[in-house]
């Protein structure tokens, strides 16, 4: 109803509906675009009772609501900007990212590349492909992506680290590290990821080089304390490190901790922590993880083999 | 560090460093043109892609008629949808060895072309008349051929009992098997693997029409495996329910046999798809105990169930405890498990280099063989993504070459797979391997079957000028074949190095039962001990290398 209102607003909206906005948006857009969201909402504000008919402020509006989480109102807004300037490469971003929400992948894919070929020097266009296309494990596809995004905004950390993360499945391991090492350099601001440590850390580790492995898988845990990833992570360096009952703890830490995001299954902690027992000698603890891990439900990965 | 440890470091460091350094090339020549080996694993390929035409393809290197050189047997599919040979490029094939390279198809007069849609192979003498015997697997038949020891095989299925049927009479779908003597009664048992619960009716489609994909065996329900005791009088007893085998429901591939707890008998590992991997320990011949997860190797390094396609269990490091090797698709890596003093297993497979090196091949067959003959078993691996339009989908390739990775004798794995030569670049649809020396010259073959293509007979040509022995064990208070065998050898230097008889070994292939050794400059053995099913331990002192060494249980 708001969605339709809204549109009979729009579309009676005269060539000087966006009137008197021109400088609130000037100011907002980059904002946005560095992740400034206070600021965003301090500028766009006053615009959102008097401004409807403008789908500028429209699609600025439903930036701001998709960078502050209410996805609903971001929803809206990009559906309304959608009906009245479909061409328009910042409106197929914000489309496309709610698209991907709402698990609508392929059509998402299908927004945010036409967006893409109409401004191919829009970072957070190719930032945001990258990131359907790493889902997807179309791991060639996202770094081509993600390397635009580098050229386009070499401070984005989380470029970087998406990079390295989709060049370690295609064999890349040498370019994969040197990405992790760049973005661990720019690794700060609006930009900055948490999870840097965490996956460079994991790569580590599967090199055997676990002495580095440890500086930033403890950097890592400082970082992201609750996060099960991480502090299963960490236990399985302690593990390999002989540190058993280090490993003990962290492994019991993580299955403690909540993962909503379902990276880190009950059974991979499960099995971890039989592991640790068996060789800490506590034969009991290992069969009663043993048996809980026998009993865990394992997901269906997918219908066919890819 | 104290005096002795530097002394430990030192006895374990310095033997390998010298094998390490007289380590020559490996090279594999492919010979198939030469041999009149003619064969093509014919899978029956449809639009829709059903999940039996991709896991097909076992092996078999045998020397049927005993004359010392090793013939070769292909399962073979079947007409899809009917699942019956209607046409002689489906049947299995035996080409006999005619010790000079080139080899002749006795198939029709040794009476194996089969039924059915075959997957794999398991060879023994299971009735220790000196001859070895075959079970071939498959979707709707499997089939015991008893080797008349006139250059014939009998099909005794039937008398024997084993044709694969679960307790309510419905034929699983068998895949691989093994030979094992898991009661130590001097009779050899044989272990079938049970995939999945799949018919022509129960068919999934996935993928897009025209672009067909192999179904995630996670839309199937899983089977038990059988085990089978032998009688001795030509039959067998379903024992899959009395031992505890059948409780354990599972994707059940590739099976690999050992005692990896070193109590005398002999342990079964069956590698699952998409589920966890079993690990059934023997317990004193009576039952088994599923221990997978509690020894570590039911799942990937990261905790979760991989596509575990072959895997082949035999002591990689030499310390006396059989270690594990197994397959997967890309993305999951190979896994290594190395065996910590029979009680459970580290896993070492981004420790040994095999992880990263792994990950973007699609394994099915293994095998660890010293190809060197430097003292240290490598590894060579068969690949081909399981589905044939994955290309389409992803970065993965469907045809895939092979791979060698040789033991560095640290306990890491270095991929030689470009210096082997031309033969290991062949990008195919490969899947079942068997190992053994087809011309008797010390150094270990492969024999590889590839969807579509002609098989492979790779002939290890690798130059260094290393000495060997081969063991060919004769049972006499154990079973004839002399199955489960553990042998102890002490090389000239003193080096020690052990293995085990056994032909399982791979994905749903069986090899060569004659166990090898590289010697690397060791021309003399000082000792060899073998401790043989019955219990008997013998011990044979200060021998010449570079021969077959048959040994007789006393």
């Amino acid at each position: 109803m708001i969605l339709l209102a809204a549109a009979l607003l729009l579309g009676q909206a005269g060539a000087d509906a966006c009137a008197g906005t021109e400088a609130q948006l000037k100011v907002a857009g980059p904002a946005l675009a560095e992740r400034h969201v206070d600021e965003a909402a301090r500028i766009l504000a006053p615009l959102e009772s008097g401004y409807l008919g403008c789908w500028k402020v429209v699609l600025a509006l439903g930036r701001l609501h998709y960078e502050q989480g209410d996805y609903r109102r971001a929803n809206t807004f990009s559906e309304l900007a959608m009906l009245n300037a479909p061409e328009n490469p910042d409106v197929l971003l914000l489309r496309g990212q709610m698209l991907v929400l709402q698990n609508q992948g392929p059509r998402a894919q299908e927004l945010l590349e036409k967006a893409c070929k109409l401004d191919p020097n829009n970072a957070e266009t190719h930032y945001q492909l990258g990131t359907l296309y790493d889902s997807n494990r179309r791991h060639g596809e996202a770094v081509a992506e993600f390397v635009k995004v580098t050229e386009l905004r070499p401070h984005d950390a989380r470029a970087y680290d998406y990079l390295a993360l989709n060049l370690e499945p295609l064999g890349e391991i040498r370019k994969a590290e040197a990405a992790y090492q760049k973005a661990l350099l720019i690794n700060q601001g609006t930009m900055a990821d948490p999870f840097l440590d965490y996956n460079y850390g994991r790569l580590l580790l599967k090199l055997n080089r676990l002495t580095e492995s440890q500086t930033h898988l403890d950097r890592a845990l400082r970082l992201a304390p609750g996060t099960r990833a991480v502090s299963y992570e960490h236990a399985r360096l302690n593990l390999r490190l002989d540190k058993l009952q280090d490993a003990r703890a962290d492994a019991e830490h993580a299955l403690a901790l909540a993962d909503p995001g379902g990276y880190i299954l009950d059974l991979q902690v499960y099995n971890l922590l039989v592991q640790i027992y068996a060789r800490l000698g506590d034969k009991d603890s290992a069969q009663k993880y043993a048996r809980m891990s026998e009993a865990a439900t394992i997901p269906l990965r997918t219908r066919e083999r890819r | 560090m104290n005096h002795s440890a530097w002394r430990r470091a030192f006895t374990l460091i310095l033997p390998a460093v010298l094998f390490s350094q007289i380590g020559g090339p490996i090279r594999f020549e492919d010979r198939q043109r030469l041999s009149s080996i003619d064969f093509v694993l014919n899978n029956s390929p449809t639009p829709d892609k059903p999940i039996i035409d991709s896991v097909l393809g076992g092996v078999a290197l045998l020397d049927f008629d005993r004359d010392g050189y090793l013939d070769i047997f292909f399962t073979n599919g079947a007409r899809i949808p009917g699942l019956e040979k209607d046409d002689a490029s489906f049947y299995n094939r035996l080409y006999h060895n005619n010790h000079d390279g080139t080899f002749t198809d006795v198939t029709a007069q040794t009476g194996v072309a089969g039924a059915g849609y075959s997957m794999g192979v398991a060879c023994s003498d299971y009735d220790n008349d000196g001859y070895p015997d075959l079970f071939v697997a498959g979707v709707n038949r499997n089939t015991l051929y008893h080797n008349n020891r006139d250059g014939t095989f009998r099909d005794v299925t039937q008398k024997a009992g084993v044709q694969g049927l679960d307790e309510s009479g419905r034929k699983l779908w068998s895949v691989g098997a093994a030979w094992l003597d898991y009661d130590s009664d001097r009779r050899l048992d044989l272990f079938v693997s049970n995939y999945l619960d799949w018919s022509p009716e129960n068919a999934h489609i996935c993928g897009e029409p025209g672009k067909r994909l192999s179904c995630s065996p996670g839309l199937y329900k899983g089977t038990h495996n059988f085990l089978y005791h032998n009688n001795g009088d030509g039959t067998f007893t379903d024992v899959s329910r009395a031992t505890g085998i059948a409780q354990h429901v599972g994707k059940g591939m590739g099976v690999a046999v050992a005692d990896f707890d070193g109590d005398g008998f002999i342990d079964i590992f069956v590698a699952n798809d998409n589920e966890r991997n079993f690990l059934f320990r023997n317990m004193s011949g009576k039952t088994f105990e599923e221990m997978g997860v509690l020894a570590n190797v039911a799942y990937t390094e990261d905790g979760v169930p991989a596509s575990s396609m072959g895997a082949d269990f035999r002591d990689l490091n030499n310390d006396g405890y059989p270690d594990l090797i197994m397959t997967a698709l890309a993305g999951e890596t190979f896994s290594l498990r190395v065996n910590m003093a029979g009680r459970l297993f580290e896993d070492a497979t981004y420790k040994s280099g095999m992880g990263l090196a792994s990950n973007l091949l699609s394994g099915w067959s293994v095998g660890a063989f010293d190809f060197d003959n430097d003292g240290h078993k490598d590894l060579f691996f068969t690949n081909s993504h399981v589905s044939e339009n994955v290309h389409l989908y992803s970065h993965h390739q469907y045809q895939q070459a092979n791979a060698v990775f040789r033991n560095m004798g640290n306990g890491t794995f270095a991929d030689a797979t470009a210096k082997v030569g031309p033969a290991l670049q062949m990008a195919r649809a490969h899947r079942g391997s068997a190992f053994g020396d087809l011309n008797n010259d010390g150094k270990i073959d492969v024999v590889v079957s590839a969807i579509g293509q002609p098989a492979e007979i790779l002939y290890n040509t690798s130059p260094g000028p290393n000495h060997w022995v081969m063991i060919e064990t004769d049972g006499r208070r154990s079973n004839r074949d002399g199955i489960g065998t553990r042998i102890k050898l002490v090389g000239q230097s003193g080096r020690v190095q052990y293995n085990q008889v056994t032909t399982s070994v791979g994905y749903v292939s069986s090899s060569d039962r004659r166990v090898h050794f590289g010697l690397g400059a060791d021309a003399r053995i000082r000792e060899i001990e073998l401790r043989w099913p019955s219990g008997t331990v013998q011990v044979l002192k200060d021998l010449a290398a570079d021969r077959i060494l048959k040994v007789t249980e006393e």
